[in-house]
């Protein structure tokens, strides 16, 4: 039985505005949870209260359905009443200055250590040079130098007195010292020398040699004496410095005092100062100035390691951090140690230490969009080490790839204790959970946004509110009923189902924000149905330009589409054509052709290699269906081709094969096929018609060659019964519906779509599995069986031949 | 007294500075040439090559004690003559760097004699005489020597370099104002404080002397500290300076009896360099 074309109000599902019990948005109240995201929402949940390692996040979704405002409004409010995380400080480590120590503090603590530590600092050098100019100090310093002096002074006068005994006196002389015998204060020539007695010369050569040994063993005493005296004026800055460094750093440590690794390093701080005093006192200028500019870190800055650098400070923060890190190259995420130019060197210390986005988000959550975690190098190795580790060690990529053997920082690596929820696409879910191990370790939570939520009453009200709340976020005209109503018939259209309503925010904000603009235009205050269709126009005007190239191809007779009489063997089809966003169906003439042969079913885009996988499998079940329908007890003897004309492109996808069935019997029998029709949907091996995508869109692309050429009232389209409910069609086509001037069929079965295209019966098998005679099908079974016998006729007349030839 | 001081500096024509060969100088010539510039004088540096050393070195068993080693090795007349131009080449190297960066006209001379005798015979030639330390007795020289070898200096605390202010003799007398004015440019020269030293008794001149010295210093804009001799002796003066840590000492000519001896005197118990003003 031939169907009967669909009513206009199966073809579009309109929006009841009536229904709603606002007058604008501006009456609803605000939407602060996802619509119809339940299941992700859930899952968010669980993955930020489970606490054990690995339960990491990815929140999968297409891009623009609102998976990071979700997620971060669920983690705002979840972080919000939970407890501060702690501060992070690194600090100069005096034992080994290229590791600087990790302190952990209550939050704000951090900050306040900064602040004792710099007044401390300043403290210092105001009260330990007042404390060294002190007269005490000085006469306790005089009375150290007093004692080497003495002792030298004692030791040089003994010498002194034993030379004049013997009439010698010291001489300065241009390397070091002489002594040499006088009289009446003056050194002895080499004439008088040479006049005095042999005894006498002898006496005052022995007593020069006697002399000068006595003055060399006393030269290598005074190192020794030295010695002790520095040792003395150590001890004494040490007492004098602890006596002004102990009360000081006291006052600090009651502060500290539950804080056993802040008293441990104030220890630290305190041995360190009374070891390097002088650091404390005014400096004379570094003589290694170059250009005016200092050289060297610690050139009027050997202060510097009393900083404490404050890595991530929560002194204000409310609950935990939710950190969204938008730029997550590795050095953002793991933190990295600056450095300085300094004279074309490159210097560094502990205070340049920067903190990364783990460092922030420690304690709390970190938000990062997958694809741009990826793409930058090394930042996904990094994170993972980080999480395995459960600590961030700050590495730069030259020392992890081992490029770089300079010496730099190596600081403390501080615990982790993240919850990192990754935003993406669901490929790269499924490609990083199939080829990353890791990944399935660490995030053990998948959050997966739903596309569309189904279109009811109850969900009806929520998605008024959703749109409301968009408006308002926006800062847009409020829409009245009509208006909302269209766009949530628009949403419809774009989850492709008339039972449903897209969850694409960004798609929707899009809309609203266009249709806004055209209210603006028309300096209204209010927008309506009118401005939303308007900029659903302007949207696709602005991107349907090859669309137009194409169905004027096809105006002009450059494409060949019949849209009136009868063909045989060629059908129309339909495809779609997705650019970018636009999606828009192109028909295109299928045909066919059938001879005597073995069976086979030739797809001629097979052949050449333009179609793919899945139009292949289309044409193999639909020789299985014709194996089945007609073989019984005998083997197919026909040899059949199908082609898809004028496609030059990649052809894939079954939702051609009806039609190609279509045509195949066609061109067995000769029954002519009606061009005022196209056929969309695939069969299965029994003949039944299964639903396709893209239905709306492949109706109005035959509808708008229909129209173009002008309607005839009997044009229209076959579709899957079961793409009924998909049905959002343009409001020109369900009005040319509506009038009677354009139909469209919806079928279950090959037969029901032979029908249509044929105007006979397609005929129903008996008991016996036969079909009537002159039905389409007993017109295909009759013409098989011919085909078949004639094949065993041609079998064994070659046979004949065969014989008469042996 | 501004007016007859402005007349006594303006007749400073020459400056005469000694050269230490065996310390740096480096400091105390160079203000020798900026006060010399300041007074658009010309500058002498005056080298005394000592003759005792010269005789020491042709005696025989003459041996010379490395002040670095320790160790002793023989002198000889050669020698000697050889490190002693070596000297003076570096000396006159050292004054045409500090004359010629102030661009004041100079003369390097060398004597060989006694520097007491030399300076005392050159004396009335020039009217400013800037003496480093010349003249030091054994115990001070080996002490110096000692203290300077291998940077063993014992560790005074950095920031505790005493400021080692220009010191400067007055009383009422022509040169001691010329002095006044020169310790007043020296002190600005080297950027050291200033330090007035005046006698304590009798009260009354010493109160007329404070006042006639701040009246002048507030003219000048010229801050100072004042100092106070209870003793007036040679030994006081050098006493009082070494407690100051004075870096230059700076005396007209008539405040003492500055003889041979009484000279000799107060250079060898001095430990900085002494400005006597005509």
């Amino acid at each position: 039985m031939i169907p009967t074309a669909l009513p206009p109000e199966q073809l579009y599902l309109a929006c009841n505005q009536d229904s709603f019990s606002f007058q604008t948005t501006d009456d609803l109240e605000a939407l602060h949870d996802a619509l119809g995201q339940e299941r992700a929402l859930d899952a968010i949940g669980f993955g930020i209260r489970m606490a054990h390692d690995g339960y990491n996040l990815y929140v999968l979704g297409p891009a623009g359905s609102g998976k990071h405002t979700t997620v971060s409004q669920v983690l705002e409010r979840e972080a919000k009443g939970r407890p501060r995380p702690d501060d992070w400080c690194y600090v100069n480590n005096f034992d080994d200055p290229r590791k600087p120590r990790a302190l952990r503090l209550p939050p704000g603590m951090g900050a306040r250590l900064r602040r004792d530590m710099e007044h401390l600092v300043e403290e210092l050098q105001t009260s330990i040079p007042a404390l060294f100019e002190s007269d005490d100090y000085r006469s306790r310093l005089q009375e150290i130098e007093e004692e080497l002096n003495q002792r030298q002074e004692e030791a040089f006068k003994e010498l002194q007195k034993e030379a004049e005994e013997v009439g010698v006196t010291l001489l300065k002389t241009p390397r070091g010292f002489a002594f040499a015998p006088v009289r009446d204060g003056e050194v002895i020539s080499p004439d008088e020398f040479n006049k005095l007695p042999k005894d006498e010369q002898e006496r005052i050569e022995k007593a020069v040699g006697g002399l000068q040994e006595k003055l060399q063993k006393i030269l290598r005493q005074v190192p020794q004496w030295q010695r002790e005296s520095r040792g003395k004026v150590k001890e004494l800055n040490s007492r004098v410095t602890m006596y002004v460094v102990g009360s000081l750093l006291d006052e600090v440590r009651k502060t500290y005092a539950d804080l056993p690794v802040v008293l441990e390093y104030l220890q630290a701080v305190q041995k360190d100062i009374i070891d390097n005093v002088d650091d404390f006192r005014p400096q004379e200028k570094n003589p290694m100035q170059m250009l005016g500019l200092p050289v060297g870190m610690e050139q009027g800055s050997s202060l510097r390691r009393y900083v404490v650098n404050v890595l991530v400070d929560h002194g204000t923060s409310e609950g935990r951090p939710v950190i969204h890190e938008d730029n997550p190259t590795y050095q953002n995420l793991v933190g990295q140690v600056e450095h300085l130019a300094q004279m074309g060197a490159l210097v560094t210390d502990f205070t340049l230490i920067k903190p990364g986005a783990l460092h922030r988000a420690n304690q709390g959550y970190l938000i990062m969009d997958v694809r741009r975690l990826l793409i930058q190098p090394y930042a996904w190795e990094g994170l993972k080490r980080a999480l395995v580790a459960g600590k961030i060690n700050i590495e730069s990529l030259g020392q992890i790839l081992s490029l770089v053997s300079t010496v730099t920082l190596e600081p403390e690596p501080v615990p982790l204790d993240v919850k990192v929820v990754l935003l993406g696409d669901r490929m790269l879910y499924y490609l990083l959970h199939h080829y990353d191990p890791d990944f399935r370790q660490l995030f053990k939570v998948a959050a997966d946004f739903e596309d569309d939520v189904d279109r009811r009453p109850d969900n009806n009200r929520v998605y008024t509110r959703m749109l409301a709340t968009m408006i308002r976020r926006h800062q847009l005209l409020p829409f009245d009923r009509s208006g909302v109503a269209r766009v949530m018939e628009h949403g419809a259209r774009l989850a492709g189902d008339a039972k449903k309503l897209t969850a694409h925010l960004e798609s929707l904000v899009d809309l609203l924000r266009e249709a806004d603009f055209q209210a603006r235009q028309e300096e209204r205050g209010v927008v309506g149905a009118v401005q939303v269709q308007a900029a659903i126009d302007a949207q696709v005007r602005r991107a349907d330009r090859i669309r137009a190239k194409v169905y004027e191809a096809i105006h002009k007779g450059t494409v060949l589409i019949d849209t009136a009489g009868e063909r045989p063997a060629q059908v129309n089809g339909l495809s779609v054509i997705q650019l970018g966003n636009f999606i828009f169906g192109q028909p295109s003439r299928i045909t066919a052709t059938a001879r005597l042969g073995d069976g086979k079913v030739i797809d001629i885009e097979r052949e050449v290699k333009l179609g793919g996988a899945i139009h292949s499998k289309g044409v193999l079940i639909l020789s299985s269906l014709l194996a089945n329908r007609y073989g019984g007890n005998q083997p197919l003897s026909f040899s059949a081709s199908l082609v898809f004309e004028q496609s030059y492109g990649q052809v894939d996808g079954d939702s051609a094969s009806v039609a190609e069935f279509c045509a195949l019997i066609s061109a067995l029998i000769g029954v002519p096929v009606r061009q005022h029709l196209a056929v969309t949907g695939s069969v299965n091996q029994h003949g039944r018609v299964q639903p396709i995508g893209g239905v709306n869109e492949k109706i109005e692309g035959f509808f708008d060659v229909c129209a173009a050429r002008g309607l005839t009232g009997d044009q229209g389209v076959v579709i899957p019964a079961a793409n009924v409910r998909h049905l959002m069609l343009r409001r020109d086509v369900v009005e040319a519906a509506a009038a009677g001037r354009f139909h469209v069929w919806a079928v279950e079965t090959v037969d029901e779509a032979l029908e249509l295209l044929t105007g006979r019966s397609a005929g129903e098998p008996d008991e016996a599995g036969h079909y009537p005679e002159d039905s389409l099908n007993g017109l295909a079974a009759r013409r098989l069986a011919e085909l078949t016998e004639l094949r065993k006729k041609f079998s064994a007349a070659g046979k004949g031949e065969e014989n008469n030839d042996e | 007294m501004s007016e007859p001081d402005r007349g006594a500096e303006r007749a400073v024509k020459r400056v005469l500075v000694t050269l230490d060969p065996y310390g740096q100088g480096v400091d105390a010539l160079r203000a020798a040439a900026g006060i010399a510039a300041d007074l658009e004088a010309e500058l002498l540096g005056l080298l005394v090559e000592d003759i005792d050393l010269v005789r020491l070195a042709e005696l025989p068993f003459a041996r010379e004690i490395d002040i670095f080693t320790d160790d002793t090795e023989p002198l000889g007349g050669t020698r000697m003559k050889h490190d002693m131009q070596l000297q003076a080449d570096r000396l006159r190297r050292m004054l045409a760097t500090a004359a010629g960066q102030r661009r004041v006209p100079w003369q390097f001379r060398v004597t060989r004699g006694r520097v007491i005798d030399e300076l005392m015979g050159r004396f009335q030639e020039f009217d400013l005489l800037i003496l480093g330390q010349v003249r030091r007795p054994l115990v001070r020289r080996l002490k110096l020597a000692v203290r300077d070898r291998r940077q063993s200096r014992v560790p005074a605390p950095a920031g505790h370099r005493p400021v080692q202010p220009v010191m400067v003799l007055y009383h009422d007398s022509p040169a001691s104002r010329r002095a006044l004015a020169t310790a007043r440019r020296l002190a600005r020269e080297t950027q050291r404080p200033l330090m007035v030293v005046l006698p304590l008794n009798p009260a009354a001149v010493v109160r007329e002397l404070e006042r006639q010295v701040m009246a002048w210093l507030r003219e000048q804009r010229q801050q100072a500290r004042f100092a106070y001799l209870g003793d007036e002796s040679i030994a006081a003066v050098a006493q009082l300076t070494r407690r100051e840590h004075g870096g230059g000492l700076v005396v007209g000519r008539d405040v003492f009896a500055l003889d041979g001896p009484g000279l000799s005197s107060l250079l060898e118990q001095l430990e900085c360099p002494l400005v006597l003003v005509n």
